[in-house]
């Protein structure tokens, strides 16, 4: 009964009927996933299961055709074929594996912050972040906005058990790398994240940290109020708002040496902090990629710089 | 090849398979089945033992479950914890670290780890362990309550932070940029 249901199964996957909708299926999901990054597909399991159900229904349909391509186009062929279709079901077979095995973190370092990521075997440490950007004179035409950094460069310290295992200065386009994990920073992703000192109407101080990336609703009293960013460079203050029948409205400035009063409150500057944003990341993959990739590759070559040297004997013979 | 012999050579590999089927079907399982059971029981135990505060007792039993086995994660977490009582942080660590290791996702292991670094002094990754508590959004009394405890926590540190650090360093960032140019939070 489970044979007969496996046997059929297999008829079913081998049969060009399910292998091109399967094929059609996964194309529009890998082009959808490569367009829009979030959610990320690649390492879902309904992804990873259609792409191993491609891999075996390739597998069938190869092992079924061996016998005619072998009688049609030679022994030379078949192996170019086979080659190639190893290469793919490798391929396959390294993106499944990295599916399960490999992750990716988009982080925010914090500069003199540990950041801890739950699942990797350290902690990442911003001991100083250098950021030099270009001056409008070096680019006259151009939006600086638009450009990356002159200079981001992360000084890492990863610490297992409290203890720093390594020291590292990581930069777009130059990833720090610990036991197969990469650290790398995201190009021109950095900014300023800061604290909000507290003080209530009976003294009693609390602090608050502001993440541009997840702005804090703090309530004072009956008063709601927000603040994004830092403003100035050498008087840093920052605006505080408070939202009034469905509006905006500003309620001022604060410093560090200067506090905004609100609803009896006492709102002041804390300390001012650079941050990164780093993607972390582990390809285990890599090494079965590149070996996905030769084998195809070999292959493609084998078959057609042999099938058409056997066909050229094949029209040399006919011609004698 | 006579028949006999091909009955024979088939006879020995269908033993051979169901040998092998049953090894990994019924008889593995039901060890592996045996030896959780056992790992269970010593848990159990090695929790009594951390609550009525036989902290020494409490440790030579929940060493007794390896690391490879189902418990192993809760097991590392109670001999930490275990360690905090005695006072011997830097043995927690290690056993805390262990638990993260085994079981990623726990956020009594977070909070735990920050109150050791805490304890140890190390206010930095006491804040990011207690950070790292801070995203896993609380579903109970109980999570809500170590939520709270945490933030406290922080901010003591932020204040402790903003007493020990020189203000001029602490307040300025390492490269600032050019006077008079915005500082946004953005990009």
């Amino acid at each position: 009964m489970s044979f007969s249901l496996l046997t059929r199964a297999a008829r079913l996957l081998a049969s060009l009927k399910v292998a091109i909708p399967l094929l059609v299926v996964l194309t529009v999901a890998t082009i959808v996933g490569s367009l829009f990054p979030e959610p990320d597909i690649f390492r879902s399991t309904w992804y990873l299961t259609l792409l191993g159900l491609q891999g075996i229904s390739l597998l069938l349909v190869t092992i079924l055709h061996i016998p005619s391509i072998l009688k049609k186009k030679g022994r030379n062929a078949l192996l170019g074929v086979i080659t190639t279709h190893l290469g793919i079901l490798v391929l396959i077979a390294g993106v499944i594996y990295g599916g399960f095995t490999g992750f990716r973190h988009q982080v925010k370092l914090i500069e003199g912050r540990a950041t801890v990521v739950p699942g990797l075997p350290f902690v990442i440490h911003l001991d100083a972040l250098q950021v030099e950007e270009y001056r409008q004179e070096d680019f006259p035409r151009m939006n600086l906005a638009a450009l990356p950094k002159k200079q981001q460069d992360s000084h890492l310290t990863l610490l297992k058990n409290g203890e720093p295992l390594l020291s590292t200065v990581a930069a777009p386009g130059r990833p720090a790398q610990y036991e197969g994990i990469t650290l790398l920073p995201s190009v021109s992703d950095t900014g300023w994240t800061f604290e909000l000192i507290i003080t209530d109407p009976i003294g009693r101080e609390s602090t608050i940290a502001v993440l541009p990336w997840a702005p804090p609703m703090i309530s004072l009293g009956e008063r709601r109020i927000v603040t994004h960013g830092v403003q100035g460079a050498e008087t840093r203050e920052i605006e505080i708002f408070s939202m009034e029948d469905g509006e905006i409205v500003s309620l001022g400035f604060a410093r560090s040496d200067q506090s905004l009063p609100v609803n009896g409150y006492q709102v002041a500057l804390g300390p001012v902090k650079r941050y990164t944003s780093i993607q972390v990341y582990n390809r285990p993959q890599g090494p079965v990629l590149v070996l996905g990739s030769i084998l195809m590759f070999a292959g493609l070559v084998w078959h057609f710089y042999f099938r058409h040297r056997d066909r050229r004997k094949e029209r040399r013979t006919d011609n004698a | 090849m006579s028949k006999l012999k091909i009955i024979l050579a088939t006879s020995v590999a269908a033993i051979a398979i169901a040998a092998a089927a049953y090894w990994f079907l019924v008889q593995q399982p039901a060890q592996q089945a045996q030896v959780a059971r056992a790992e269970q029981a010593l848990l159990k135990s090695g929790i009594q033992l951390y609550t009525e505060g036989k902290f020494q007792e409490a440790l030579e039993t929940l060493e007794r479950i390896p690391s490879s086995g189902e418990y192993a994660a809760k097991a590392r977490y109670y001999q930490g914890n275990t360690h905090i009582r005695l006072k011997d942080y830097q043995s927690a660590v290690e056993q805390l670290e262990q638990s993260l290791a085994l079981d990623s996702d726990n956020a009594d292991t977070l909070f735990a780890l920050g109150v050791t670094y805490f304890k140890l002094g190390n206010l930095t990754l006491s804040r990011g362990y207690f950070a790292s508590v801070l995203e896993f959004p609380p579903e109970t009394d109980q999570e809500m309550e170590r939520m709270e405890e945490a933030k406290g926590l922080m901010d003591i540190m932020a204040r402790l932070e903003r007493q020990q650090a020189p203000p001029a360093t602490d307040a300025e960032p390492s490269a600032d940029p050019a006077p008079g140019e915005p500082v946004d939070g953005g990009n």
